[in-house]
């Protein structure tokens, strides 16, 4: 019979108990452990930086989180993944800055904002001040206020230094539960247990704050990034009522489109509702003024402009997974505001297409015919209504749209099947 | 006390040793499959019999290895010297059924082309594959019957640059693939004959 937890006679032979644990016995153990929790236990309150004006000086945690968060981030520059819009970054960028508070001195903290060609509903903030957007959710903002109320709640969780807070907390946790396995574990496992939290330890440094970032912090942290982050969007002029009506349109979008499970913080239901609760309760106890006041800044008309291309974008991605209902939202999002767009319709086209139903192929075939109608130069269109046609052996319309898609588009990367359907159809042969 | 003990202990060893991997080489009838093909000597071919082993073993962060565990749509899986230096995989997917990475299925009547771009769309929507690069999407007779081929490089989050040559066709219910894939840099072009060579030899069962 194997037992654990109690050494055997003969362990106790080969690892002798101490004369003085002995005599004190356990009470003296117990005092043993709270000692080392104590001294394992780190503090969870850092100061701002830039707050009080005191000088921000790096934690040696800290800074191993930071470096944590620099390898991760040149991994991300380098992975293709970057969404490549000038424009729209400085635009972007031009926000953030207004948001950060004005003590934050930019040696301490750069704040730069980067966009991840990503369909799903996220944002996250690095340590060093790095916050990186998903195109997903910016293509279902309405307008700049609502992306600076995402903005100033990321920029809090830098500025308070969440993620060196979270680290901490989890360290914390994690040392109270590894102290907890060696009371339980018997004389025999202490050194076995310490060897092991020391490893832990090392593995947690560089991971929990960039998991922390992207799946979300603690209640109470995401409630301060909540409230510094309404105080500065306020302090700016922003209309502090988009910040709820930002998570109320998350979430009715969530409810609508039902194509996807998100994964992420911004998109699951119980994190948008706290932040719309957060919200309505500071807009009718602190700020019911500003809540009521007109001519605070929204700025639809800038922030569409400036995201126009990115909704297409955006569109192709929702696509490119699945989410044909999504993508169409996002692409008639688009064509509200420029209706005759030959790209956006030809992808309208390309999304009922693809969902293969007899209502959307009709519908389809009007969208690519828009989108030839708009620009008669433009070759995707004439592909997409041809592959329609050519499957419904409709041989003499589809040919001619074949042919005229290779004339205008002569190094299509699809050029092989459709000089293959070209031929086949030359010849008289239907499918 | 020590020595049953001590028996079981040497038995939980010896069956956890047994080699995940064996000697291919000849004419492949892969009955589940559908599918014959000469496999290259010298070669090894994932034992399934171990799958949770090899899977750990070798298939670390490998991008479009979807271990089957279903007898009827098993891969086949067969590599010279490890499957991160190259691997050519033939597996066949029913119509219809999920896909890990996109929400899109296979159905039937796709043309050849649909079937290539919803395997690009799987690939591509993977969040292990970056900096994806389509290099080659055409038509191809796979035993004489229509289908695609498609060649494209991506990148594993540890920075390896692979490259990937993907044939495909729908037949009847079933989507069949066949991949070698191995480090862009010198291994691809390496093994690529054999794997034509493979590929080229493929009969699909009159059934199929």
């Amino acid at each position: 019979m194997i037992t654990f937890g109690r050494p055997e006679p003969d362990m106790r032979r080969a690892f002798p108990i101490p004369p003085w644990i002995q005599q004190y016995g356990w009470p003296f153990i117990g005092w043993g452990i709270l000692l080392i929790l104590m001294a394992a236990c780190a503090s969870t309150h850092l100061t701002p930086i830039g707050a009080g004006g005191q000088a921000f000086r790096l934690q040696d945690d800290e800074r191993r989180l930071w470096a944590r968060a620099q390898e991760e981030q040149e991994r991300l520059d380098k992975s293709g993944l970057l969404y490549v819009d000038p424009d729209l970054e400085s635009y972007v960028n031009e926000i953030a800055r207004r948001l950060l508070p004005p003590g934050v001195p930019s040696q301490d903290l750069s704040i730069k904002v980067r966009i991840l060609q990503n369909p799903l509903l996220n944002a996250f903030a690095m340590p060093n001040g790095t916050i990186y957007l998903h195109t997903g959710l910016l293509a279902r903002m309405e307008n700049e206020a609502q992306l600076a109320a995402l903005l100033g709640h990321e920029i809090t969780h830098a500025t308070h230094r969440h993620s060196a807070k979270h680290f901490r907390d989890v360290q914390n946790k994690a040392a109270a539960l590894s102290v907890l396995r060696m009371t339980t574990a018997g004389v025999g496992n202490v050194f076995g247990g310490l060897g092991g939290l020391a490893g832990d330890f090392v593995n947690l440094l560089g991971t929990v704050g960039a998991v922390a970032s992207i799946y979300g912090y603690s209640r109470d942290l995401e409630r301060e990034a909540d409230l510094e982050g309404f105080r500065r969007l306020i302090n700016v002029g922003y209309d502090p009522t988009e910040a709820s009506k930002l998570f109320g349109h998350l979430q009715r979008k969530l409810d609508e489109e039902k194509d996807t499970k998100e994964p992420f913080f911004f998109g699951t239901h119980p994190r948008l509702q706290e932040r719309i609760d957060t919200y309505t309760e500071l807009l009718r106890t602190q700020y019911p003024r500003e809540a009521a006041a007109r001519g605070r800044l929204r700025n639809a008309e800038p922030f569409l402009a400036r995201t126009q291309r990115l909704l297409l974008d955006n569109a192709v991605l929702d696509l490119r997974i699945g989410r044909f209902n999504t993508a169409k939202v996002t692409i008639e999002k688009f064509l509200q505001q420029a209706p005759s767009n030959p790209r956006a319709l030809y992808l309208l086209g390309e999304v009922l297409r693809q969902q293969a139903t007899s209502e959307h192929t009709a519908q389809a075939v009007q969208a690519y015919k828009s989108a030839m109608t708009s620009d008669p130069e433009f070759a995707d269109p004439y592909k997409g209504l041809g592959l329609l046609y050519y499957k419904q052996n409709q041989r003499e319309w589809a040919l001619p749209l074949f042919e005229r898609y290779l004339t205008l588009a002569p190094e299509a990367s699809e050029r092989g099947y459709i000089d293959a359907y070209v031929r086949e159809l030359k010849a008289g042969g239907s499918r | 006390m020590a020595s049953p003990w001590w028996l079981v202990m040497v038995l939980v060893c010896l069956t956890g040793c047994a080699a995940p991997w064996t000697q291919v080489g000849g004419r492949l009838a892969a009955p589940s499959l559908n599918v014959e093909a000469d496999l290259p000597q010298g070669w090894m071919q994932f034992n399934r019999a171990n799958s949770e082993q090899a899977r750990q073993l070798v298939m670390g962060e490998l991008v479009g290895w979807t271990v089957a565990d279903a007898a009827p749509d098993s891969p086949l899986f067969i590599t010279r010297d490890g499957a991160l230096l190259q691997y050519i995989n033939f597996q066949r997917l029913k119509v219809g059924k999920d896909l890990e990475h996109t929400k899109k299925k296979f159905a039937q009547g796709l043309l050849p082309q649909e079937v290539a771009e919803v395997e690009l769309d799987e690939v591509r929507s993977d969040p292990k594959v970056t900096n994806f690069e389509l290099v080659e999407n055409v038509p191809m007779q796979i035993d004489g019957r229509p289908g695609f081929k498609l060649v494209y490089t991506y990148r594993t989050k540890a920075g390896l640059e692979l490259k990937r040559s993907h044939y495909g066709l729908l037949l009847g219910e079933w989507v069949y693939r066949m991949q070698y894939q191995a480090p862009a840099q010198y291994y691809f072009e390496r093994d690529l004959e054999t794997f034509e060579r493979v590929r080229t030899s493929v009969r699909f069962n009159a059934k199929a």
